[in-house]
């Protein structure tokens, strides 16, 4: 705050000149590479544009747009896309919450062990999905083969059209859920300890502390870190690309996966366009709720 | 009841630590079976035989090629993101350029869904003629970049007393020196962060390659994914390439881990 107020009391002509100086290449990069193209994907989704057939390109209005919201296969990609949303920020923020209570105590080696969890935050998608799509394999792979031999049924992973969302969610979660650990564990690092030590005395069980003091303060952190993730896994493309490719059927195709089939597969530019758009609202409506679950903390 | 809660707490980390390594060890494993021995009931979990040989072939086999084109790429996004990040962070971050806002529509741009931009894009490179060059890959990664690029760096910047910067400019230097001279020094370990981050997401980012890549540039997330659509699928190869794509990322992860968790929390902090 005082160095906000300082630096307003010195900001000059001169100042702002020479900010502007520095903003001047990221403005032109941002405006080439990211505002003109969002403005032409605008305008283009205005068009029936039809790269791969030779019907020429007609102005259809908000033609794309309604055709959008009548398109049943568009419909099952919102559904495939909210519950891998859900699904996701659920599986990551057990398996993170998990982890983070786990860890938070000083002990030897704990930093190589946060290292190693670290891991699989830093491949590729593409890779986990390579990794997963062989683990959770019908008949050949070591977590079916790890359930028939507790005795039970083996799962079809990526045939089955109630398994394949799960078994993406997984592969996702397996990779993301150490950020939403390191995230919990530096909040969980910040609650006041004498805060925790004086509810102590006062005869509060571990429990009682955990639920009425822990978790309250950790709120904001943990909406902030499901938001980030939200954000994340409402674009992922890579690990359902390389595991079932959207299927079978379309059970995990995701809004994301099918503007990128309607755009780079059939080439209907102008629908696809309009595709990403509406995609683009529905994640702010989303992203837009979060925040207000964060306000409200306040 | 202490000895009690250490076993309990010793044998949820070690479930943990096999949950985040099995999949690892399942792959590398892989790397030394023949084609057939991946599809066997039960599940060879031991290496059959101790053989580099899916490497030599994989790399043989575009893997050394998209190992190049990731290195050129992901080196030049991240030097270009730092490089401009940094200047635009240092006028957000000190001189409050553009207002509250402009970080806000700096991070809605992390928000648009790939196919948004990548579409556009694709059209107008297809004129420019540069599809499948590293231009296109180098320009869209950095674009997708920046914004995240400035918002870590204007924060490590704001760490900066300004007191000091006032000093500096009472013994009469010039703002470029102190941005140059005192300022990027002083947040080098959030520069290094932020390259890092920068670095990561090139070497990994997967679907504006697969618009933008053919045949003269592959980087390896589009050489794995082509090896598996060839009609035997050698996944020894795969496995072999992955490998070959993600131990430089950990090797350099285990050490940078200060800057990797510095860079990984900081977002969700400060946000």
């Amino acid at each position: 705050m005082i160095t906000a107020q300082a630096n307003k009391k010195t900001q000059s002509w001169y100042d702002k000149a020479f900010a502007s100086k520095l903003m001047t290449p990221n403005i032109i990069v941002i405006i080439v590479i990211c505002v003109f193209p969002l403005i032409y994907g605008i305008f283009l989704s205005f068009f029936q544009y039809e790269l791969a057939l030779p019907s020429p390109i007609k102005f259809v209005g908000f033609g794309n747009y309604l055709k959008v919201f009548g398109d049943a296969t568009f419909w099952s990609a919102v559904k495939v896309s909210f519950i891998s949303v859900i699904g996701g920020a659920a599986l990551q923020l057990f398996l993170g919450f998990g982890a983070a209570l786990i860890l938070n105590r000083d002990f030897r080696g704990r930093s190589i062990i946060v290292a190693i969890l670290l891991i699989p935050t830093t491949l590729a998608p593409v890779v986990v999905g390579f990794i997963f799509r062989m683990l959770l394999d019908d008949r050949f792979g070591p977590v079916n083969y790890l359930i028939k031999s507790i005795g039970l049924q083996p799962i079809s992973w990526w045939g089955n059209p109630q398994a394949s969302l799960p078994g993406i969610i997984i592969a996702n979660g397996w990779e993301w859920f150490p950020f939403v650990m390191l995230v919990l564990l530096a909040g969980l690092q910040s609650v006041p300890q004498d805060l925790i030590d004086s509810a102590r005395v006062d005869g509060a069980s571990d429990w009682n502390v955990f639920w009425k003091i822990v978790l309250p303060l950790l709120k904001t952190v943990m909406v902030v870190v499901v938001l980030i993730r939200a954000i994340e896994d409402l674009k992922m493309f890579d690990i359902i690309l390389v595991t079932t490719g959207g299927g079978p059927g379309i059970a995990t195709q995701t809004m994301n996966m099918y503007a990128y089939q309607k755009g780079f597969s059939f080439f209907s530019i102008g629908y696809a366009s309009a595709l990403s758009y509406v995609q683009l609202i529905l994640a702010l409506i989303l992203v837009r709720f979060l925040f207000s679950q964060l306000s409200k903390e306040d | 009841m202490k000895t009690t809660n250490n076993i309990i707490r010793i044998a949820l980390i070690s479930a943990l630590l096999m949950f985040v390594l099995f999949p690892l060890y399942w792959m590398f494993v892989g790397t030394f079976k023949t084609t057939g021995e991946h599809f066997t009931d039960p599940p060879k979990l031991l290496p059959p035989r101790i053989s580099f040989d899916a490497y030599s072939e994989g790399l043989a086999n575009r893997g050394g090629k998209g190992l190049l084109d990731s290195f050129i790429i992901a080196t030049s996004t991240m030097i270009l993101s730092v490089g401009l990040g940094s200047l635009g962070a240092y006028a957000i971050g000190r001189y409050k350029w553009g207002g509250k806002n402009l970080i806000f529509i700096l991070l809605a741009i992390q928000m648009l869904p790939p196919v948004s931009l990548a579409l556009p894009l694709f059209l107008m490179f297809n004129k420019l003629n540069i599809v499948d060059t590293y231009p296109a890959l180098i320009i869209c990664d950095t674009c997708f970049n920046l914004p995240y690029a400035i918002w870590l760096l204007q924060g490590f910047f704001e760490e900066i007393p300004i007191e000091i910067e006032e000093a500096a400019r009472v013994d009469g230097s010039s703002r470029w020196q102190i941005f140059t001279q005192m300022v990027l020094p002083l947040s080098l370990p959030g520069i290094i962060a932020v390259a890092f981050f920068t670095f990561i997401f090139a070497w990994n980012e997967f679907i504006l390659a697969y618009v933008f890549a053919r045949t003269k540039v592959t980087p390896l997330t589009v050489v794995i994914p082509t090896m598996v659509n060839a009609d035997t699928i050698r996944w020894e190869q795969v496995y072999a390439v992955s490998i070959i794509a993600v131990v430089p990322v950990i090797i350099l992860s285990l050490f940078l881990q200060k800057y990797l968790i510095r860079g990984l929390t900081f977002g969700a902090v400060k946000g």
